[in-house]
């Protein structure tokens, strides 16, 4: 570890978790005796915090012309508005209950008492779930389907990371496999109904989230949520 | 003068090579607080498997089971990778999947329930204010340039291709950004002088956590 940016770079790597097992243990092994290494990656990690809680600040140039278009977008919608229906809105407004910030929580688990080749796949891809990184966890819980990981789990976090990707159509798909299996899924039927709700919200169908958001068990801890929701969807179908 | 000339006595006593003693494994601390962190999402946790760790590299060292003191780092990352993993795979109880007898929502174990980057607990709240008005001051194209970086994960090529400058220029911009990045994070002190660094880590800030799912 000589070259100091190579250092950092792996440093970075390291907090962004996008070294392999191996590499990440090698950098573990220089960084523990490495004070300049072990701030970098405390660095990253805040840096990563910031930028998530930070807007996206443009150039000042590009500012002027996006407040210049924009102010000129609402002038045409607002005429359009006046000669138009309906529906759009309606849509609009679905889809603006659909959305939500945070993903269902992964929690750990450990399913058998020997480390299988598909658990370490899901290990993994859990891991970049818990990171925000959820393009690479939807592939990885792929992977660890097709290497025979628990089914349902995967499938759950699987859909949610397509969820949290901006992959509504994909998410309410597996979230309904989930769904499917009924009793054995027992433990996330209510989220896999409440997260395909807001995933068919997101497409536009008000008609069939209801039908989700009916089936959450009220008792459940997301029997709350689902009936709040369920009451402002229904409330925009009726107009 | 006659020339001077030393002599090796090979039968002179050698000095002991010195053995790694509790303060230089206190100084791995704030590395290992990392590791634990990373693997185990929950800072009380991990500061149980640091101490575990620590106690077990004193015992090990006692034992004379370190050869060479070099690799104290190394030797001390792996207790800490070990130690972690035995934490997780002892958390059975967690994980009543093969049960039909009630519900195992994922809301009802909290014993390690993450969900922002674990390695943020290791921020204090003053290191990330202090990062947030200074990445905020950055010109927009820097900004954009880190964020293509460390948000979006871009690989260099990439982030220059998406900006469409040189590699190099790419480069030196990035570097130069986070210099002013660090120096901010690290206080008034430069990188290189930094004191306390990772020992100096702030109590990890988990009322600044949302470790709930509750979307509402």
């Amino acid at each position: 570890m000589a070259d100091p940016h190579a250092e950092l770079d792996l440093a970075q790597r390291y907090a962004a978790g996008t070294l392999s097992a191996a590499e990440a243990a090698a950098f573990e092994d220089h960084m523990v005796g490495c004070e300049r290494c072990a701030t970098e990656v405390r660095l990253t990690a805040g840096l990563r915090r910031v930028m998530r809680e930070t807007p996206v600040a443009l150039p000042a140039s590009t500012a002027r012309r996006v407040r210049w278009i924009a102010g000129a977008a609402m002038l045409l919608a607002a005429s359009i508005a006046t000669f138009m229906l309906m529906p759009g809105r309606r849509d609009t407004e679905l889809r603006a209950l659909g959305s939500f910030a945070e993903p269902p929580a992964f929690v750990g688990m450990s399913v058998r008492a020997l480390p299988q080749h598909a658990d370490s796949l899901f290990a993994d891809a859990m891991a970049a779930y818990v990171a925000r990184r959820y393009d690479a966890a939807a592939g990885g819980l792929r992977d660890a389907l097709t290497a025979g990981v628990d089914s349902i789990p995967a499938t759950f976090f699987m859909a949610s990371a397509e969820l949290m990707a901006g992959n509504p159509r994909v998410a309410e798909v597996a979230y309904a496999r989930v769904i499917v299996a009924g009793e054995a899924a027992a433990g996330y039927l209510p989220e896999a109904h409440l997260f395909r709700a807001r995933a068919l919200l997101q497409l536009g169908r008000g008609a069939e989230a209801l039908t989700d958001l009916a089936a959450v068990d009220r008792d459940s801890d997301r029997g709350a949520a689902a009936a709040a929701l369920a009451d402002s969807v229904a409330r925009v179908i009726k107009r | 003068m006659p020339p001077t000339v030393t002599v090796s006595d090979s039968t002179a006593p050698q000095p002991e090579p010195t053995l790694p003693q509790a303060a230089d494994l206190e100084r791995l601390r704030g590395g290992l607080r990392i590791i634990a962190m990373r693997a185990l999402g929950d800072a009380d946790v991990a500061e149980e498997a640091v101490q575990e760790t620590l106690t077990r590299a004193l015992v090990a060292l006692a034992a004379g089971r370190l050869d060479d003191s070099a690799k104290l780092a190394a030797y001390v990352a792996g207790i800490a990778r070990h130690v972690c993993l035995h934490w997780l795979r002892d958390r059975k109880d967690t994980v009543p999947l093969d049960e039909s007898d009630g519900p195992t929502s994922t809301a009802r174990h909290p014993q390690l329930q993450t969900q922002f980057d674990p390695l943020e607990a290791l921020i204090s709240a003053a290191e990330s204010e202090r990062l947030r008005v200074a990445f905020r001051s950055l010109p927009a194209a820097d900004q954009r340039l880190l964020r293509l970086c460390f948000h979006e994960d871009r690989s260099s090529a990439e982030v220059a291709a998406a900006l469409g400058e040189p590699s190099d220029r790419v480069r030196k911009r990035k570097s130069r950004a986070l210099d002013r990045l660090r120096r901010a994070f690290l206080g008034s002190e430069s990188h290189e002088t930094a004191k306390g660094g990772t020992d100096s880590v702030a109590p990890p800030m988990l009322n600044d956590r949302k470790t709930g799912s509750d979307n509402g």
